[in-house]
């Protein structure tokens, strides 16, 4: 909880954005694959969130890569997750998320 | 002599400290940055106060909520509509339950642990899964409202058809053993 509430702090909203602007490309897309599956936040604010960085220049896909990820795939959780599975079925789960979350940016980054 | 007689009274004081020296660690990382920066740590905390409120007003409900599902809903029943032989009724069933759902994906897994007790197929239990993290109706309508009708929809028709394939190959690519010993820990285990 308190290692997200660092580092949302720290990234400010404009660096974000320059990070994952719509002219980032492939590296963007793999930057927001990474922070969207590393961070916890509510899921009620992360379309806000999402809404904000689009407007402060991320792009579609990047945004698609953050929350996909960010809903789907739990490094953090992990630990958890291989207490109620087990480490196998926890690391496949949250890779094929992560396969997921791919396929769904590819797609809109083709039609949006 | 003093620390020890302390640790006789207080015989869980230093395992404490040692099970949440992240949680400490953290804490005066806050703590630093607070007197660095103070617009940054004031941020910092509040996030981590939004975080742990949501995760202290969900858990004790879901909690619940697993403790008397697991008292009222019969193992047969559980086996007809998600089990290994229910077929789309299962697929049908994880539909619904993700879809019904709120809060984040560690909410959800009292709730798989619950199933794998009352032996639901591992593939609908993925999937469902993989619909609480796409399409959980709550957050579908901030979705839409934010992110527009087009994005949403592309989520939901990419999402879920890939999280039921990914779901099912995992089932079949998982040696069997490993299978039966996950529901043999979901049934020795309350969640």
């Amino acid at each position: 909880m308190m290692f997200v509430g660092i580092s949302l702090a720290i990234l400010s909203p404009e660096t974000i954005s320059r990070l994952i602007g719509a002219e980032s490309g492939p590296f963007g897309i793999a930057v927001a694959l990474i922070a969207g599956s590393v961070t916890l936040i509510p899921s009620f604010v992360t379309f806000p969130l999402g809404a904000a960085l689009l407007k402060d220049g991320a792009g579609y896909a990047q945004i698609a890569a953050f929350v996909s990820t960010l809903m789907a795939v739990g490094v953090m959780t992990l630990p958890v997750e291989i207490k109620y599975f087990n480490r196998y079925t926890a690391v496949l789960r949250n890779i094929s998320a992560l396969l997921v979350s791919i396929i769904f940016t590819v797609v809109i980054w083709r039609l949006m | 002599m003093i620390s020890n007689e302390n640790n006789a009274m207080n015989p869980g004081i230093s395992t404490m400290l040692k099970k949440y020296r992240f949680a400490i660690g953290l804490a005066l990382v806050i703590a630093a940055i607070y007197f660095t920066n103070r617009s940054v740590g004031t941020e910092a905390f509040g996030i981590s106060v939004s975080n742990t409120k949501e995760m202290l007003s969900l858990l004790p409900p879901v909690f619940i909520l697993v403790g008397l599902l697991d008292v009222w809903v019969p193992k047969e029943t559980i086996i007809r509509y998600m089990g290994e032989d229910s077929g789309w009724k299962g697929i049908l069933m994880a539909l619904f339950l993700g879809s019904a759902a709120a809060g984040p994906l560690y909410v959800a897994f009292p709730i798989t642990a619950l199933l794998l007790r009352k032996r639901a197929r591992l593939a609908y239990i993925l999937f469902f899964l993989g619909v609480w993290s796409t399409t959980k109706l709550p957050i579908l309508l901030y979705e839409i409202s934010y992110m527009g009708l087009k994005f949403t929809a592309i989520h939901a028709a990419v999402g879920l058809p890939f999280f039921l394939l990914f779901s099912i190959i995992i089932e079949k690519v998982m040696p069997e053993d490993s299978r039966e010993s996950l529901y043999r820990k979901a049934e020795m285990e309350l969640p």
